[in-house]
């Protein structure tokens, strides 16, 4: 009986003991090692690059017991001696370890050969080639501080539109609630103004990086780094272009400056252009519209722009023939401008009462339904003569295809590349990339606007010039030009 | 003085705005590039809105008044514009049955019904229509009338075989057939590798050469309108 109650507490011990073994214990990660921030160059001061080291326990080998860095952030440098509170962070972002983006990596490498090489390594190489060293952009740190009030402004307003619709409550009490959460709303944008103002006058922050363990344990290495973002006064990354504009800004004055003393430059017929008049004839004749597709860019883009000087040239041999010109514009900014012009172009050769305002008007602004609309006008009116000028996308073939089933002659132009191709298979003539810019001048037969063109034959003399001295070093093994080349920002 | 403000105006901005890429301080990039040019910009288009509706209204009267071929349209148009600023500005957004509302633009709005029901749908019909103005385009120019047009149909025939998985399978049949042999004469069948070459050779060079045009034709035109040699976005020549 003895012997029984002997075993009985042996057995009991044993199943104690297993069972204390088995209780996991949390597992308490090691922090990161040595944080150091560097500023990212050449932003407006709003973004730093953040470097440190690995936990110990960032790794595979020893069954990977960090799961997350959290990188925390916060006002205000700590002193020398001040202690980290974590309450005063806040957390601008969250890494996965990288073990576990190694082991997620090989799993998608797995399925998925494609991954691409970019992917697969984000943290830099320490000592070794052991890559042991992570480093992140941290952005847009003044957004950080002023997301939470401007998240907070988007809810009040949402809760305003919200009471406009309920239905459950008074007129008065809905008023009386707007008025309250207006209030409020007034008082945020106020605070948000402050911060701004302040967040621009001092930028001094304070970064630390826990390290977190997959039961969610943090682990403080209370090492911090203070920093404050930096703005330089000029872009010394762009200083190759910057000379380049420069080189080529004074090319152009002194052909300018040669021509109006009465130097004559040779300038290569362009047959698209060349067919303007012979176009423009053909619609008189007809007794026929022309329509003018002016592109579907806003005023900014310089596309348009020389689009608009076409137009300006266009309206003049159209005016001289009362010939009806049509043009529906995509922008109501580009609108107001076309129509000033087409009005000036046809009072310049003293047609003024044969400006028609009701057929230059704008259309819509959304891609396929302004593509709809001149298609409608094509097929309605019938122009004998179409142009497409201006910076075009994937409504391109639908408008120049419509315009060669109707029987007109059609004379494209657009700097972008990708659409060319359609227009050189549904146009009767293509102006490629530069003859969109050089058309203005070559219209109007001015030797002084026909001077810039040769500026821009000698600019791309100087760059062939470039590509093939490139060559011949890179093979003589003088990498020097190239380098230069590779580091011109986009 | 119609022109020369307008030209003065446009010569200091220019300046201006020609050293802003390579500065990147705070004043260039708050005030000079978002409360100028991005602002700016915002309160002109709100101008231009609204000359530009009227010039529309204008044309679309013009055709109803004098009965202009397929004037019903314009009914269409009319119509269809003063319904949508109706329900969006001017009714309240009291709700319409369940999860409609009459007024407003937001979500489950009848302006909202509208235009994701009627006009999102019309404008992917148009961008479906590009696949069939594609295959008409391209029996056109593919059509082998000379040297040049045959070299073009042998290329987009290379190319259109590589982007599809037919081209992969026939080039798996080939590797089969070949077997291990030393002369690998398969590799002529690699429709994926020769459209990537293609693409990523002859095709990029002459992208970047008309790139390079097109740049030098921007700079010398904004250089034009700087320093006022090209007048004609001013509207006539004096």
């Amino acid at each position: 009986m003895r012997s029984q109650r002997v075993l009985f507490l042996a057995a009991l011990m044993l199943l104690g003991a297993a069972v204390f073994c088995s209780t996991e214990k949390p597992v308490i990660v090691q922090g990161v090692q040595n944080i150091s921030v560097e500023d990212y160059k050449y932003d407006s001061g709003e973004s730093v690059i953040l470097k440190f080291s690995l936990s110990p326990d960032d790794t595979l080998s020893q069954g990977n017991p960090v799961k997350y860095y959290r990188i925390l952030i916060k006002r205000g440098w700590l002193e020398e001696d001040e202690k980290i509170n974590p309450d005063d962070f806040r957390e601008i972002q969250n890494i996965t370890s990288t073990a576990i983006a190694k082991s997620r990596l090989s799993e998608a490498l797995r399925k998925d050969k494609s991954v691409k090489e970019k992917f697969r390594y984000p943290f830099l190489d320490d000592v070794n080639g052991e890559k042991r060293t992570y480093c992140l952009r941290l952005k847009n740190l003044k957004q950080f501080f002023l997301n939470p009030i401007e998240n907070n402004i988007a809810y009040y307003r949402y809760i305003v539109d919200e009471y406009k619709v309920a239905t459950d409550i008074s007129k008065e009490e809905k008023k009386s609630e707007i008025k309250k959460i207006w209030a409020e709303i007034i008082k945020m944008n106020k605070e948000l103004k402050t911060l701004r103002k302040e967040l621009n006058k001092d930028l001094k922050l304070t970064v630390t990086v826990v390290a977190e363990s997959a039961e969610g344990i943090k682990t403080f290495s209370h090492l911090y780094q203070t920093f404050e973002p930096k703005v330089e006064a000029v872009n010394l990354d762009k200083l190759s272009v910057f000379i380049v504009s420069i080189a080529f800004v004074i090319l152009l004055l002194i052909i300018y400056q040669m021509t109006k003393m009465g130097k004559e430059f040779y300038v290569r017929p362009i047959a698209g252009l060349s067919a303007v008049e012979e176009a423009v004839g053909r619609a008189t004749e007809m007794g026929r519209p022309v329509l003018y597709i002016g592109g579907l860019s806003g005023i900014s883009d310089i596309a348009t722009l020389a689009s608009i000087n076409i137009l300006g040239q266009i309206a003049k041999k159209v005016a001289i023939y009362e010939t009806p010109l049509i043009v529906p514009a995509y922008d109501p900014i580009v609108y107001s401008v076309m129509r000033e012009v087409v009005r000036e172009a046809y009072i310049d050769v003293g047609k003024p009462e044969a400006f028609q305002e009701e057929n230059i008007f704008y259309l819509t602004s959304e891609q396929f339904a302004y593509a709809a609309g001149v298609n409608g006008i094509m097929v309605r009116e019938r122009p004998a003569t179409i142009f497409h000028m201006g910076m075009f996308f994937a409504e391109s073939l639908l408008m120049s295809e419509t315009g060669n089933q109707v029987g007109a002659i059609q004379i494209a132009g657009t700097d972008a590349v990708t659409q060319i191709p359609f227009f050189i298979t549904s146009c009767d003539y293509t102006l490629i990339g530069e003859e969109l810019y050089a058309a203005s001048a070559y219209l109007s037969k001015e030797p002084l606007l026909l001077s810039t063109l040769k500026a821009q034959d000698y600019g791309k003399l100087a760059i062939m010039v470039g590509i093939i001295l490139g060559i011949v070093l890179e093979l003589l093994g003088v990498t020097l030009l190239t380098q230069i080349l590779q580091n011109i920002p986009e | 003085m119609k022109r020369s403000v307008p030209l003065a105006i446009v010569l200091v901005t220019g300046i201006i705005y020609f050293f802003v890429p390579f500065m990147t301080n705070r004043f260039t990039m708050d005030f000079l590039y978002q409360t100028i040019l991005v602002d700016w910009m915002k309160i002109m288009g709100v101008f231009a809105i609204v000359m530009s509706i009227t010039s529309l209204v204008r044309r679309n009267v013009y055709k109803i008044q004098r009965k202009v071929g397929d004037y019903q349209y314009s009914w269409v148009e009319l119509i269809g514009m003063a319904f949508m600023i109706t329900v969006s500005i001017f009714l309240p957004q009291t709700p319409l049955g369940k999860n409609m509302l009459l007024g407003g633009i937001r979500e489950g709005s009848v302006y909202d019904w509208v235009f994701s029901n009627i006009q999102v749908p019309m404008q992917a019909t148009m961008f479906s229509l590009l696949a069939f103005y594609i295959a008409s385009a391209a029996y056109r120019s593919f059509r082998a009338r000379n040297a040049e047009a045959t070299l073009l149909l042998i290329t987009a025939g290379i190319v259109m075989i590589g982007r599809v998985p037919l081209g992969e399978d026939i080039y798996n049949f080939m590797k089969g057939l070949n077997g291990d042999a030393s002369f690998r004469w398969s590799e002529i069948f690699n429709f994926q590798g020769i459209t990537q070459f293609i693409l990523d050779i002859p095709n990029a060079a002459t992208k970047r050469a008309i790139g390079f045009g097109v740049v030098m034709g921007m700079i010398a035109t904004s250089l034009k309108i700087m320093f006022g040699i090209e007048k004609s976005w001013l509207g006539g020549t004096e």
